[in-house]
C-alpha cells in the first residue's frame, strides 16, 4: 500500500488491480456477447448480469483508494517480506510443476516440484528433500496410472 | 404404498445369507477410500469397479456398488473438513464450517458430526425411499424447467449467506462466479467468453476449479503455517471426542432433520442432486440460526446440515433411478448401467416386476447406513491423523494430488491449468476478502440458472403467466419467499431486541 501524503488517501494497488482486472475481463465478456448475438436467449442472464456486476465493482473502488478508512476485518492480513516471498514462491514453483508435467513428465515434475515445495515450506534436512520426493513422486504417479485411464508422459517410471 | 409380500421376500433374501452383505464392507471402505482422493469422483469410483461386478450376480452386484455409493458419500467429507479441499461438488459446504473447526483443533468434533449426519441422512433417507418410492417419484416426473429453476434459484440465495465480512464484496465475489458458470455455448447454441479455447466450450470444469479455489489457494496461505492445527494440544485424535461430535447431532435435531428433508427433495430432482442440495441446506440453516454470524467460523450446524443433505440427497436419486429409470446424476447412472450389465432395465417395469428386489435393494442400503457407523468411524480416526502431519510435507503433497486429480477428470492439461487459474485467483480474493465459496457457489448454479430459465422462456414463449400453469413451480416460488420473508422477520425483531437493549443499557449508565 502507498500513501499519498498530500490528500491523505492510502491506495491499496493490489486491491485496486484486482478489481480493475475482474472490470476488465468482465467488460470484454459483455462486448464478446454481444458480437456473437443480440438475441434474448444469448443475453438472457449474463448481460444484466455484467452490467450489475460493473456497478458493484465502481462502488467497491473507493474501498481501495481510501484503504485506511476500512474496518480491520477489511484490511487484507499483513505479510512480511520473507512470508509474502513464500507464498510467491510456491505459487511459482506450482506453476512449473503444472507445466513439467507436460512437457518434461510427470514423474519428473512431481519430483522437482516437492524438492522445491520441501526447501520452501521450511525442511532442510539434505537428505529427506529427495527420499521424500522420490517416494511422493512413485506412489503418485504409480497410483494414479492404476487408478486413471488415460495416459501419463513420464521420464523415468 | 408398500407391498407386505415383497417387503417380506426382501427380509427374507437379506436374511437368508450372507450373499447379500458380503460386498457391503469392502464397497464402504472402497467408498470411503476413495471420495475422500480428491479428483476421484464417486461416479469415477464406481465406474472403476464397475467391470468387476459382471461376473458376481446381480444383486451382490448392485449391493457392492451402492455400498461405494453410500461410502463415497461420506468420504467426501474428511478432505473437506481436514485440508478444506471438497473432494466432490456435494462436499463444498461442509468445507465452510468443517474446516474453521479443524483450524481451532476442533477436527474431531467436526467429523464425527459430519460422520452422524451422513449416517442418519442417508438412513431417514432410504426408509423414506421405502414407503414414498412411488408417490416421490410420479412428483419427480413433474417437474418441468420452470421447477428446476425455482431450486436453482433458491440454491442462489445461499450467496446471501455467504457473504463473509462485506456484502458488497460477497455479491461481486457471488456473480463473478455466475458469470464464470455462464462461460461457453448455453443450451441455445451461442457460444461466449471462450477466448477460442476449445476445452472452454462445455464451460469451465467446475471439480478443479472449485479444488484450486478453495483448496490450493489455502494451502499458499499456509505456507507460512508448521501444522493444520497451530495449538499443540488442538491436535490431538480423541475417540471420545468423535463420539461427543457424533452425537452432537441429537442437539441439532431441526437441523439435521431439514438437511435431511432438503436432500431428499433435491437429490430425487434430475441433473440437480447432491451438489445443490448441500448448498441449499447450509443457506437455510444459517439463515434460520439464531447466531448466523458463527457460520463460516465452525459452526458445526454449518457441518450438519451440509452432510445431511448430501447423504440423504443419495436415497432421493435412488428413488428416481428405481422407480423411473433416470439417472439424477452420475453415480446412479453407473448403477443404471449395472442393471444394463445384467440384462435388467431399470425404471417403472422393474418396480411392477421385481418389487421384491427393489425393496432387497433399499433395505440393504438401510444395512449400509448402519454399517457406515463402525466403518467410517474407523476411517476417519486413521485419517485424523493428517492433522499431525507438519504442513511442510502435506503442502507439496496435496498440491500434487490435486493436480492428478484434475488430470485424471478430463485427460488433459485443461484440468490441472484451471486448477493453477482458480488457485491464484482464490488466494488473491480470500486476501482482499472476497469469500471464494462465493465465487464457487455461483459457477455451480450459474449454468444451471441460465440454461433452465432460457428452457422456460422457450416453452412460455416469453409469457409470464406461464407460471400459472405450474403449480408446482408457484409452489416452490411461495416457500422461498416465505421462506425469505420469514428470516427478514426473525432478523427485524432481533435488531429491535439489540437496539432496545443498547438503549436501556445507556440509560442505566
Amino acid at each position: 500500500m502507498s500513501v499519498i501524503a498530500a490528500r491523505r488517501v492510502r491506495v491499496d494497488w493490489g486491491h485496486l488491480l484486482t478489481v480493475l482486472a475482474i472490470a476488465a475481463w468482465t467488460m470484454w465478456y459483455l462486448a464478446d456477447l454481444r458480437s456473437v448475438s443480440l438475441h434474448p436467449e444469448n443475453t438472457l442472464l449474463v448481460q444484466p448480469l455484467c452490467i450489475l456486476m460493473l456497478i458493484l465493482l465502481a462502488a467497491v473502488i473507493p474501498q481501495c483508494i481510501r484503504a485506511d478508512k476500512l474496518p480491520d476485518e477489511l484490511q487484507p492480513e499483513q505479510l512480511d517480506r520473507v512470508g509474502f516471498g513464500k507464498i510467491l514462491a510456491i505459487m511459482l514453483a506450482f506453476v512449473g510443476l503444472v507445466w513439467s508435467m507436460f512437457t518434461i513428465g510427470f514423474d519428473l515434475g512431481v519430483f522437482l516440484f516437492c524438492m522445491v515445495g520441501l526447501f520452501i515450506c521450511g525442511e532442510r534436512r539434505w537428505w529427506v528433500m529427495p527420499v521424500f520426493a522420490g517416494l511422493t513422486t512413485v506412489i503418485m504417479v504409480k497410483g494414479y496410472q492404476l487408478l486413471v485411464p488415460f495416459q501419463m508422459p513420464n521420464l523415468i517410471l | 404404498m408398500i407391498d407386505l409380500s415383497a417387503l417380506g421376500a426382501a427380509i427374507a433374501t437379506l436374511t437368508g445369507g450372507f450373499t447379500a452383505w458380503i460386498w457391503v464392507i469392502p464397497g464402504l471402505l472402497i467408498g470411503c477410500v476413495f471420495g475422500a482422493l480428491p479428483g476421484i469422483s464417486i461416479t469415477m469410483a464406481m465406474a472403476l469397479f464397475l467391470p468387476m461386478t459382471l461376473y458376481m450376480e446381480f444383486l451382490p452386484a448392485i449391493i457392492f456398488l451402492t455400498s461405494i455409493f453410500t461410502g463415497a458419500g461420506f468420504g467426501g467429507s474428511v478432505p473437506a473438513v481436514l485440508m478444506n479441499i471438497p473432494g466432490t461438488t456435494s462436499a463444498v459446504a461442509t468445507t465452510f464450517d468443517g474446516y474453521p473447526m479443524a483450524r481451532k483443533g476442533l477436527h474431531n468434533e467436526a467429523l464425527g458430526a459430519a460422520l452422524g449426519a451422513s449416517v442418519t441422512g442417508a438412513l431417514v433417507s432410504y426408509i423414506v425411499l421405502l414407503f414414498l418410492i412411488l408417490p416421490l417419484a410420479n412428483v419427480v416426473i413433474r417437474m418441468g424447467p420452470l421447477e428446476m429453476l425455482g431450486v436453482a434459484v433458491w440454491g442462489l440465495l445461499m450467496l446471501g449467506s455467504l457473504t463473509g465480512v462485506s456484502l458488497l464484496r460477497g455479491l461481486i465475489a457471488g456473480f463473478l462466479g455466475v458469470l464464470i458458470g455462464t462461460v461457453g455455448m448455453n443450451t441455445a447454441g451461442y457460444m461466449r467468453g471462450t477466448m477460442g479455447i476449445p476445452e472452454l466450450l462445455d464451460g469451465v470444469s467446475p471439480v478443479p476449479a472449485l479444488m484450486g479455489l478453495l483448496a490450493a489457494s489455502t494451502l499458499f496461505s499456509l505456507v507460512n503455517s508448521k501444522f493444520i492445527v497451530e495449538n499443540d494440544a488442538g491436535r490431538g485424535l480423541s475417540a471420545k471426542r468423535l463420539m461427543s461430535g457424533f452425537f452432537s447431532i441429537l442437539k441439532h435435531k431441526v437441523c439435521l432433520s431439514r438437511g435431511t428433508l432438503i436432500g431428499i427433495l433435491i437429490g430425487a430432482t434430475p441433473g440437480v442432486g447432491s451438489s445443490v442440495a448441500n448448498l441449499m441446506s447450509y443457506s437455510e440453516a444459517k439463515r434460520t440460526a439464531q447466531d448466523p454470524d458463527s457460520f463460516g467460523k465452525g459452526n458445526v450446524e454449518g457441518v450438519i446440515a451440509a452432510e445431511s443433505a448430501n447423504s440423504s440427497s443419495e436415497g432421493g436419486s435412488m428413488a428416481t433411478m428405481l422407480a423411473l429409470g433416470i439417472p439424477g446424476g452420475g453415480a446412479t447412472a453407473v448403477l443404471l448401467a449395472a442393471f444394463a450389465l445384467h440384462n435388467v432395465v431399470g425404471g417403472p417395469n422393474f418396480i411392477d416386476q421385481s418389487k421384491d428386489v427393489a425393496y432387497t435393494i433399499i433395505l440393504n442400503n438401510v444395512g449400509q447406513c448402519l454399517l457406515l457407523f463402525p466403518v467410517g468411524f474407523l476411517f476417519i480416526y486413521f485419517a485424523s491423523y493428517l492433522v499431525k502431519v507438519p504442513l511442510r510435507f502435506l503442502i507439496p503433497v496435496v498440491l500434487t494430488s490435486s493436480v492428478f486429480g484434475a488430470y485424471a477428470l478430463s485427460g488433459s492439461a485443461a484440468g490441472p491449468a484451471t486448477l493453477l487459474f482458480f488457485a491464484v485467483l482464490g488466494w488473491v480474493l480470500s486476501r482482499y476478502k472476497y469469500p471464494p465459496a462465493a465465487v464457487v457457489v455461483g459457477m455451480l448454479l450459474g449454468g444451471l440458472v441460465e440454461n433452465e430459465a432460457l428452457k422456460t422462456m422457450q416453452i412460455s414463449d416469453g409469457h409470464a403467466g406461464y407460471i400459472f400453469e405450474r403449480p408446482g413451480a408457484i409452489a416452490i416460488f411461495f416457500f422461498m419467499l416465505l421462506s425469505l420473508a420469514l428470516t427478514a422477520r426473525v432478523r427485524l425483531k432481533k435488531a429491535k431486541e439489540r437496539k432496545l437493549r443498547e438503549q436501556q443499557a445507556a440509560s442505566t449508565s
